[in-house]
């Protein structure tokens, strides 16, 4: 690729991430009845041994609704929050006033999750015209730094493509991140779809 | 003169390919709010499309706000990926005409623009 089309296909994958957190941040608004905001996305093109760094708090305590994702394109998907954020997602949607988490909330927030993970990726399918598959989501629990070694394990490269989007419930100290990290492999099917929608 | 405002410049690409593929032309684009306020001063489009989702300097809700101090009657068009209800309801009360998903079938773009230039 030559810079100028690197750029263009950094631009597209950075509009493609903003239309499946856009749905999912439309999803998350609907359950909470609250305001989603969403920061513009960043996305890393790099070896999987550097992700780490893109990773925010990594020496903190993070839940994430962990999906691997399959089919046309292959990776994995994750909607990662501080587990004080985990709690007061939960009590918010629970409407309860819980300090820690408990196995109801973890029920509440895989479901949340799956939620999310979906809607962002039927979003991103659909537009793309690319076949999706996500398995069923896991809950994890985990320090932010451990967050990509666990993601990697449906990566087939050594250099991934990784796409992360902030959210944030203003007032409720509720922000996470929806990560997706694909590996490298994927590129031809994505340029593909990409040139398609410019057609 | 339709006026595309949107960050993402493939985003204004796949627009404006297919307005022009249905007949449509004479675009003017902007990638953020304040060019997009020069542009509209200075050509006063028929019609504006804005995604709301705007990096800065000026937020996509702040140039809807200052496009239409500028002009009650302009048609603005929101065209985005934030499908939030109260963000909806806070740009159509703003004065955008209506809202048009991004990621959607752009055939109801189509329609949308035909209606707000009727």
């Amino acid at each position: 690729m030559n810079p100028l089309t690197y750029m263009r296909f950094k631009d597209a994958l950075k509009e493609i991430g903003n239309m499946g957190s856009g749905k999912a941040s439309a999803a998350l608004s609907r359950l909470t009845g609250k305001t989603v905001m969403l920061d513009a996305p960043n996305i890393h093109i790099t070896s999987l041994a550097r992700i780490t760094r893109y990773i925010s708090a990594p020496k903190k305590l993070i839940v994430g609704i962990f999906s691997p994702v399959d089919d046309h394109i292959s990776g994995a998907m994750i909607t990662a929050m501080p587990v004080e954020s985990a709690v007061n997602l939960s009590n918010l949607v629970s409407k309860k006033k819980n300090k820690v988490l408990k196995t109801k909330d973890k029920e509440t927030l895989l479901k949340i999750g799956q939620l999310l993970i979906k809607s962002y990726l039927q979003e991103m399918a659909h537009f793309l015209k690319l076949k999706v598959r996500h398995s069923r989501p896991k809950l994890i629990s985990a320090f932010g730094s451990s967050i990509p070694g666990l993601m990697a394990s449906n990566i087939k490269n050594k250099e991934v493509i990784l796409l992360k989007i902030r959210f944030n419930i203003p007032t409720t100290e509720i922000k996470g991140d929806f990560i997706l990290l694909l590996g490298t492999d994927n590129l031809d099917n994505l340029v593909s779809a990409i040139k398609d929608k410019l057609k | 003169m339709i006026l595309l405002i949107d960050d993402s410049g493939f985003a204004r690409a796949m627009i404006r390919k297919r307005l022009e593929a249905a007949g449509f032309q004479d675009f003017i684009e902007a990638d953020n709010g304040k060019k997009a306020l020069r542009l509209f001063k200075k050509h006063n489009p028929r019609l504006v499309l804005l995604d709301i989702v705007l990096g800065p300097p000026i937020t996509g809700l702040d140039t809807l706000r200052q496009i239409m101090e500028l002009d009650k009657d302009a048609k603005v068009m929101i065209v985005s990926v934030m499908e939030q209800k109260n963000i909806i309801a806070r740009a159509k009360k703003l004065g955008a005409v209506c809202f048009v998903p991004k990621s959607g079938d752009l055939n109801d773009l189509i329609k949308a623009v035909k209606v707000a230039l009727r």
